[in-house]
């Protein structure tokens, strides 16, 4: 897969420089190269300030697309997503930017075939179906849309999210003014009803 | 301007009725006063009645991982769940026909096992938002109760949802109890609300309860009693300048003319 441009800081030295103030925090020259001897994985470091090591998550399921593998589907199908945002937001034309959408919006089912990622990769696919859903048609607004765009690049990086964090998000859609519940969900309810009556 | 005192009732469509004319009348029904207020005890009934069915709705989803499955159970038990089994009759007659008619789904997915998850989601999701944002939709938030703990809903490792603590603490008296107690004519004027004759159960058991009060002020108020009075404690300590916000005036405006205020619907 390819990278999707997700900024993740890099370090490349055989030896790591430490800084002479006691800290144990590594120094980097400003003339040192950063880029990676393996792509996408960043060395570890000792110290107080030392970073775990980070692996891109393309490295991390480097796979051939079309694999049946199905996180790495799954990562297929959320960088055509946040593609087509990411071409959305860039774009002057609202006319062609709804067009974007519009063709993320497809993708959701076979987006939503890959909850068995996890809950928080569920919830978010689910809320973000019923957002659009509930605009009926009406295009996102620039706000919604980054916030979409965001959440949806966010999940690309962490798609194994708990629960909670998944809910979290949600709320961020909600706070931009997408409504992402099910309209027929109220109808469950009884008229009237009150605990006492159990 | 009058304020409101916020009924159960109106909690849940605000809460639970998302995209729905209901949540949108009840909210513009809040903007029409001063202060709105809401009492713990109506989180309370919310908590242990209509967030509970959902609760019981999404663990059905759990179980059967199946959406017409599910339907068909809820429908079978009928009236008394809370739970609309007109609707879900509705429901579950066009569920199973789901890959001939997805369209009059909201959910995602064309399969049953994916519409079961799709409102398994939803219905995570919408309990725990609304559970968070309960506190927030009034103006102010009064009549805590000491005796019951605000505990969010939480999922289990198993996938079901845990609502306890749904009651009070029984080892406690209500703390409502003193001040019921200490204005006996107003329990009087409420019990006499109550039709006698009445056979709905949940009159039986307020009229009971007040009776209770009423002819032994002594003993303490439990957490029974206390749910028993139900309506009649939004009618009694609804304050003087503000009306029971409720879509349930059959029960609610009797009680509250009783003491001489009001009952209002959003």
């Amino acid at each position: 897969m390819s990278d999707t441009g997700t900024s993740i800081a890099k370090v490349s030295s055989d030896e790591t420089v430490w800084l002479p103030d006691g800290t144990g925090a590594p120094a980097i020259s400003q003339t040192e190269s950063t880029r990676s001897p393996i792509r996408g994985i960043v060395p570890e470091m000792r110290g107080t300030l030392a970073l775990a090591p980070v692996i891109e998550i393309d490295r991390l399921y480097d796979a051939v697309p079309g694999t049946s593998s199905q996180i790495v589907r799954a990562l297929e199908l959320l960088k055509q997503a946040s593609d087509l945002l990411e071409t959305a937001r860039k774009s002057d034309s609202p006319l062609d930017a709804d067009r974007c959408v519009q063709r993320a919006q497809l993708l959701l089912p076979k987006l939503f075939a890959y909850r068995g990622l996890g809950d928080g990769y569920g919830v978010i696919i689910n809320s973000l179906h019923f957002g659009l859903a509930n605009l009926h048609g009406t295009p996102l607004t620039s706000d919604q849309l980054n916030a979409v765009w965001r959440i949806l690049r966010e999940l690309r990086t962490k798609p194994a999210m708990t629960l909670e964090q998944g809910i979290q998000r949600v709320e961020e859609f909600e706070a931009c003014g997408l409504g992402v519940d099910p309209p027929d969900v109220g109808v469950l309810l009884e008229e009237n009803q009150s605990a006492e009556n159990e | 301007m009058s304020d409101a005192y916020v009924e159960t009732t109106v909690l849940t469509d605000i809460l639970l009725k998302p995209e729905s004319p209901k949540q949108r009348r009840a909210t513009t029904a809040l903007k029409r006063y001063t202060k709105t207020l809401l009492p713990v005890y109506s989180i309370k009934e919310w908590k242990a009645g209509p967030l509970h069915n959902f609760a019981y709705l999404h663990d059905k989803l759990v179980f059967t991982k199946s959406f017409s499955q599910t339907l068909n159970a809820i429908s079978a038990l009928g009236r008394g769940t809370y739970l609309k089994s007109t609707a879900m009759e509705a429901l579950a007659a066009t569920a199973t026909s789901l890959k001939a008619a997805p369209q009059k789904y909201a959910g995602l997915g064309n399969r049953d096992d994916e519409m079961a998850d799709s409102y398994r989601l939803a219905l995570a999701s919408l309990i725990i938002r609304s559970w968070r944002k309960r506190r927030k939709i009034t103006t102010h938030v009064v009549d805590d109760l000491t005796c019951y703990v605000e505990v969010e809903p939480r999922v289990g490792q198993d996938g079901f949802f845990d609502l306890t603590p749904q009651k009070c603490d029984g080892d406690q008296e209500c703390c409502l109890g003193p001040r019921l107690k200490a204005q006996p004519q107003l329990l009087e004027a409420l019990r006499k609300a109550i039709p006698e004759n009445s056979d709905r159960t949940e009159d039986q058991r307020r009229r009971q309860a007040l009776k209770h009060l009423l002819k032994h002020p002594k003993d303490k108020v439990d957490r029974e009693t206390c749910r028993a009075l139900g309506d009649a404690i939004y009618a009694f300590f609804c304050p003087q300048n503000a009306v029971v916000l409720t879509t349930n005036l059959r029960d609610h405006a009797p009680l509250a003319k009783a003491i001489g205020k009001k009952a209002e619907e959003p």
